[in-house]
């Protein structure tokens, strides 16, 4: 019997995520309505994300490349937002990928520096295959999971 | 020019890849880089330095931005990644590499791989993405 896999909620999986980078203090409301420190390296993503959604001609493609939607860049602003407010730690990187989806990444400290214990986290948003969470580490072990987004009073 | 010619790319050759202005911080290579777009049918796109320079590369960008990201050949390879010549597909220098390609790319074990291939690139950026204005 196959037991269907039940989505991970997505603001519980990036809080889980290890983070490797100091968060600044700010209290701010969570989600739960509780104080948490939060991370001020969103700002600048949550406003890069504004930008695209207020005019997507922003985002340079190369030719060829399928551009985001518009629909998908709302989806990427309100999931910053949410992730922002609720403490999560702000990703490494922030890219529109040429296939037309939105990846948030995560990068570990070594990453990039040649060393074996490399691991990065990539949640990718895409109109075809939805919302997905993929770990993979220097070993080359990779998994990856459906995740569930419902955005909460912000 | 076909696979065959892959054997006389020597190990010590240096691949280039052009990293589009797509992401921020801008600086940063990411994962996206390396995904392959749908003109990829045949493999992720690099090309040869010593046919290629990065400036050239940054200079056909379609946008303002773009940067450069370099690794051998032999690092390429010991990821278990081939590279086959094409420059008839994508003039002077080019390569592609097929095992990540554009209709394979949401396989699990591909993912993998561009998550390496990111890594490897992210190790030597020729030139950082990014406007001069920031």
């Amino acid at each position: 019997v196959i037991v269907p896999v039940q989505p991970l909620d997505l603001v519980e999986h990036w809080l889980s995520l290890p983070g490797d980078s100091p968060v600044s203090v700010a209290s701010e409301p969570t989600r739960a309505g509780v104080g948490r420190a939060v991370d001020d390296r969103w700002r600048p993503i949550v406003a890069n994300l504004e930008r695209w959604a207020e005019d997507p001609e922003q985002l340079e493609v190369e030719v060829g490349d399928v551009r985001p939607t518009l629909g998908l860049v709302k989806l990427a602003l309100e999931i910053a937002r949410e992730l922002h407010t609720a403490g999560g730690v702000a990703p490494t990187v922030v890219s529109a990928a040429p296939d037309g989806t939105i990846t948030f990444e995560r990068h570990s400290s070594s990453f990039g520096q040649g060393m074996r214990d490399w691991r990065m986290f990539v949640l990718t948003l895409s109109d075809e295959t939805g919302i997905e969470g993929l770990r993979v580490a220097a070993d080359r072990t990779a998994s990856r999971f459906d995740l569930h987004f419902e955005s909460g009073p912000v | 020019m076909n696979g065959g010619l892959a054997e006389v790319i020597p190990d010590e050759a240096v691949l280039l890849r052009r990293i589009p202005l797509t992401q921020f911080p801008a600086g940063q290579i990411a994962f996206a880089n390396f995904v392959p777009s749908p003109r990829d049918t045949d493999g992720l796109s690099l090309f040869l330095q010593s046919v290629r320079s990065a400036e050239s590369l940054v200079a056909a960008a379609p946008r303002p931005g773009a940067g450069v990201a370099a690794a051998t050949a032999g690092e390429i390879r010991r990821l278990g990644l081939t590279l086959v010549f094409s420059e008839e597909h994508g003039g002077p220098g080019h390569c592609h590499v097929p095992e990540i390609r554009y209709s394979v790319r949401n396989e699990l074990p591909v993912k993998a791989l561009i998550a390496a291939l990111t890594e490897l690139f992210a190790r030597r950026i020729v030139v950082r993405p990014g406007l001069p204005n920031g």
